[in-house]
């Protein structure tokens, strides 16, 4: 019994009603309820009602109030393995309910779950899940004494610790420009860094240009690297990717060969290096190539020669 | 009654939070495949003008390359923009263009002759954000991106 109510035995209700031979209906109009709120009362097993009407109903069955009301039942026993601590903290009549509803229960289960699944999956999205991964582009061949330009793609999840890639050219080239800056610019070395800044997440591109010294076909130049990171710079992870280039005369746009730069060798020109004209890269020279029939490489004057359209070709330096 | 009611009432909220719940997958989704719209195109010919209208994603190539086939010896009196090349023996005219912004792309060109609609084509090309190299063909009706295979 508590802040007014009472828990009634059904069962007591009903039997007591019986014996004394009173309808339901008699029952309704003494205590001045309806005739569906008796049938819940004797129905359910336990209901809860307000004192003031177990009182009136007692007052009405002649009884007294405490031989209507639900006995406390003794506890069930534990089984001998269950640890002492949990009964007592256990809401067994929760239980009871709960398991009276299968399909409720398997249905908040269901949502639960649902919203896990939801809730995991727009995590995952918002967090990067890569490692740390760096990648080199540089052209298969390149012209004699030719600029031409490499590519490092670092591709990081979240790093708490700032990034320093290091390029180590081959002896007989020279930088040319870079972008970002690099650190070093400048200096007779031929070991070049940048240091990037924390960013919690996406790809960052380093590009710059390298002029080699060689004049000699079939020359390799050989870049290597590494990215260092972790506290006081305790790990390193080596730049994949491709590491050599071959002086040839082939333009370092020409990835096929052919003397030509096709649609998509130009295409590709401006995929890998959207920034090239602020880097410095020659882009007209690469739309001359393109629009006209191919190039030659000229070795006694040591450049190359671009030959123009068969047809009635106008070239414009088309700017949008 | 009034506890079939109850029940009823559960469960129309739950499956509430059950339809809210997909509704915020599904616009998680869409918000992810946004970014990833195609590049769409058409033409049209009016007498001895050619008008292209090329639709470019928000997050566009970093240059895309147009392409007009034209009858072999037709003579081109203007473009707009002005083309970047035009080999007349083949009829070929080709666009590079780098610094276009997203949105809509107006290229017209004026030949000295009327053309019939029916012996000229386009295309549009471009590498993805994969780098994937594609081909788009401009038709009078937008026709479906095709993947080039081997590029």
């Amino acid at each position: 019994m508590e802040n007014g109510t009472c828990t009634l035995d059904s069962q007591k209700l009903r039997r007591i009603r019986e014996q004394q031979k009173l309808t339901q209906l008699f029952l309704a109009t003494s205590v001045e309820v309806t005739t569906e709120t008796i049938s819940r009362w004797e129905n359910k097993k336990y209901p809860t009602i307000k004192r003031e009407n177990a009182e009136k109903l007692a007052e009405v069955l002649n009884v007294s109030l405490t031989d209507l009301l639900k006995t406390p039942s003794p506890a069930p026993p534990l089984p001998e393995n269950e640890p002492s601590s949990l009964p007592s903290t256990i809401p067994w009549g929760k239980v009871a309910r709960w398991s009276k509803h299968p399909p409720l229960v398997a249905l908040i289960l269901g949502l639960g779950t649902l919203l896990f699944f939801v809730l995991a999956r727009m995590w995952l999205q918002s967090v990067p899940t890569s490692p740390l991964v760096a990648s080199r582009y540089i052209p298969s061949c390149v012209l004699p004494g030719q600029i031409f330009p490499v590519l490092v793609r670092i591709e990081s999840g979240s790093t708490l610790h700032p990034l320093m890639l290091r390029e180590q050219l081959p002896d007989h080239s020279e930088l040319i420009a870079s972008l970002p800056a690099c650190m070093n610019a400048g200096h007779s070395t031929h070991q070049l860094k940048w240091m990037l800044t924390n960013q919690s997440t996406g790809t960052r591109s380093i590009t710059y240009l390298v002029q080699p010294a060689l004049h000699d076909m079939g020359h390799s130049l050989e870049i290597t690297g590494n990215l260092v990171t972790g506290p006081r710079g305790s790990k390193e992870t080596e730049v994949q990717g491709m590491e050599e280039t071959k002086i040839a005369p082939y333009h370092w746009a020409d990835e096929n060969q052919d003397h030509r730069i096709d649609d998509y060798e130009m295409l590709s020109v401006y995929d890998l290096f959207p920034n090239g004209e602020q880097l410095g890269i020659d882009l007209a020279e690469i739309k001359a190539i393109w629009a006209g029939e191919g190039y030659q490489w000229d070795p006694q004057q040591k450049r190359i020669l671009i030959l123009p359209h068969r047809g009635n070709m106008r070239h414009s330096d088309n700017r949008h | 009654m009034n506890r079939a009611r109850s029940k009823l009432h559960t469960m129309f909220l739950l499956c509430t939070i059950t339809v809210i719940l997909l509704l915020i997958d599904g616009l998680a989704c869409f918000s992810h495949a946004k970014d990833q719209q195609e590049i769409a195109g058409r033409y049209t010919v009016h007498g001895t003008r050619i008008l292209h209208k090329i639709t470019l994603p928000q997050q566009r190539p970093s240059a895309v390359i147009v392409v007009q086939y034209l009858p072999p010896q037709t003579k081109i009196l203007q473009t707009t923009p002005h083309f970047s090349s035009y080999d007349e023996t083949t009829g070929i005219v080709k666009w590079l263009l780098s610094e276009a912004e997203s949105g809509r792309l107006n290229i017209s060109i004026t030949l000295e002759k009327p053309v019939d609609r029916h012996r000229i084509r386009a295309e549009v090309l471009f590498k993805d954000q994969t780098g994937i190299s594609n081909a788009f063909t401009i038709a009078p009706s937008p026709l479906k991106r095709k993947m080039l295979e081997g590029c």
